[in-house]
């Protein structure tokens, strides 16, 4: 005598595997949203209207970017240390740390006294990374540069290259899917404005090395967003917090001189730049006090950056960006800005930009591009000349 | 006591999953994902009167009124419709035992109504105990079973309109084995 199937048997056979899939935000970064979100009571949160597809209304996905313009919500209490910030004879006054990002004032006390490392060459590893969606999947798509910078402006300049970008499947769940679609050895890139574009091989790093070496009698840093610095400028910027603000001021009017008319407290953020430059400790700290001082600096919390390392996460201010994906209205999407820095020296270990809002593939809170230091950055011996598995190029 | 970065890091590794797996079989894996990071900004906001055993339920129905109250029906229907339809072809090019049956199965389920999809799928797909799924939904045990009682019913004739009686087996599903 057979029994009648019970439906709810057939019910648990039929449970499709990928509910298990998960989110693709991970704890870091949803901790990170978490933290930067609107402290506001549940019971005053405004209601928002009730979402159809494809996308979110832009009036309710812009309402977590309250995060980038919140410092405007504060103006007056900005302005007044603002107005501290500006007056030069009472500069060191705002210098005194106002605790409110305690994080880096403690950050600058362990280093403060590390001993300044030191060799003939700085070296800047650079590493890219911008994710991309293809199949179901998510990818980074990998690029790679180098720089050696010598210490003395009569040694030569090595410049190192990789011409072919890698593509990586972004996380094991996403590599699954990836060898789940065939594993295709090529990916598309993003052919707009934004991001790769063409045929990406699917590696673990990019290809074809290339290499330059020449002589740069200037030994400008490569970096001239604060300002056009040698390696003896970068020596010689004080760990004095007066005379550290003096020389900022003198940044500014460098900056100013470029064509830029932001006001001094509006260029103090750019100068984390610095962050990544060939620094003592000692000076590294100082320039960490002064951003710490800010009002529009805020201390995300502890992550995991793109390559897995961890790192204090910090937004500096600054209204984000866009991803721009197409030259047509509304294909972009909007991105916030984090930098995050070695908790052990004070170092920039990337940058980091996230999707602001669920929208064109991506969703809210995802990694969407970075700029990452590798460790292989810092203090070191000269170069093999040439460089072992890199051809010459222009 | 772990500080409350720790407590949410903890929360979230253990937990989204499971708000993830809940949200994709209520408005497909589409929704799923806005649904998440909404329902957890709600834990990290309500941290302190989040229920320190067995937060899954809380979660959930979080979880279950941001789905209603941020995504219209409709696009909730459109969504898992579609998801749905993404199953079934999932299951019939499976390789797998009881091929048939499980593509009967979602065609029934997804025939019943939105709140029937729910509540069938809280205790068989989700592994939640009756209390739990009582919870959720915020109606007692008994009020519970009636209305269990009454999806069960409406999709046992569903898969007998479809013509397929397949063998019994037992089966197991996340956290627990089906009484």
């Amino acid at each position: 005598m057979s029994r009648k199937p019970d439906a709810t048997d057939l019910l648990a056979m039929a449970r499709p595997a990928s509910l298990d899939r998960g989110s693709r935000i991970s704890a870091d970064d949803m901790l990170l949203m978490a933290t930067t979100e609107a402290p506001q009571e549940p019971s005053r949160r405004r209601s928002r209207p009730r979402r159809t597809l494809p996308a979110a209304p832009a009036s309710r996905a812009w309402s977590r970017l309250w995060v980038l313009w919140a410092p405007l919500s504060t103006a007056a209490v900005m302005a007044l240390v603002f107005a501290l910030v500006t007056s030069l004879a009472p500069a060191p006054a705002v210098l005194k740390p106002s605790r409110t990002n305690q994080e880096l004032f403690d950050l600058a006390d362990r280093i403060e006294k590390l001993p300044a490392e030191s060799g003939a060459y700085w070296r800047e590893v650079r590493i890219d990374g911008n994710y991309l969606s293809s199949g179901g999947y998510r990818l980074v798509v990998v690029g790679r540069r180098e720089i050696w910078q010598p210490r003395d402006p009569a040694d030569l300049v090595l410049t190192q290259w990789w011409r072919q970008d890698s593509a990586r499947p972004a996380t094991t769940e996403d590599e699954r899917a990836w060898r789940a679609a065939g594993a295709p050895a090529r990916v598309k890139g993003l052919c707009e404005t934004s991001g790769p574009c063409g045929s990406i091989p699917v590696a673990a790093e990019p290809k074809d090395c290339r290499y330059t070496l020449r002589m740069d009698p200037t030994g400008i840093y490569p970096d001239k967003t604060v300002s056009d610095f040698s390696m003896a400028d970068l020596a010689a910027i004080p760990t004095d917090p007066a005379a550290l603000i003096k020389q900022l001021r003198a940044y500014h009017e460098i900056w100013n001189g470029r064509g830029f008319t932001q006001p001094f407290e509006k260029f103090l953020p750019t100068t984390v730049s610095l962050l990544g430059m060939p620094l003592s400790p000692a000076q590294r700290a100082a320039i960490i006090r002064v951003l710490a001082s800010l009002p529009t600096t805020k201390v995300v919390g502890t992550v995991t950056d793109p390559l897995g390392r961890r790192g204090i996460s910090v937004d500096f201010g600054g209204a984000g960006g866009s991803l721009v994906y197409s030259s047509k209205p509304g294909k972009e999407l909007p991105v916030y800005n984090r930098q995050i820095l070695d908790p052990g020296t004070g170092e920039t270990l990337s940058r980091v930009s996230y999707a602001a809002r669920t929208a064109r593939g991506a969703t809210k809170g995802e990694v969407m591009s970075y700029h990452a230091r590798d460790l292989g950055s810092g203090w070191t011996r000269p170069p093999a000349s040439p460089p072992k598995g890199c051809k010459k190029g222009e | 006591m772990p500080n409350p970065h720790e407590r949410f890091t903890a929360l979230y590794n253990t937990y989204q999953a499971r708000v993830y797996g809940y949200a994709a079989s209520r408005a497909g894996h589409q929704l799923a994902e806005e649904v998440v990071s909404e329902t957890f900004l709600v834990a990290w906001r309500r941290l302190d009167s989040l229920p320190d055993h067995a937060p899954l339920p809380w979660l959930l129905r979080v979880a279950r009124n941001i789905l209603r109250d941020n995504f219209r029906q409709a696009a909730r229907r459109e969504s898992l419709e579609a998801e749905l339809r993404t199953w079934m072809e999932e299951a019939a090019t499976d390789v797998g035992e009881h091929v048939t049956e499980r593509v009967a199965v979602l065609r029934a389920l997804a025939g019943l109504s939105e709140a029937d999809k729910e509540i069938l799928t809280l205790t068989t797909w989700h592994g939640l105990s009756t209390t739990e799924a009582a919870e959720v939904l915020g109606c007692t045990k008994a009020a519970f079973f009636v209305r269990l009682h009454r999806a069960r019913r409406r999709l046992q004739s569903a898969i007998e309109a479809t013509g397929t009686t397949p063998s019994r087996k037992p089966v197991t599903v996340p956290g627990r084995k089906l009484r």
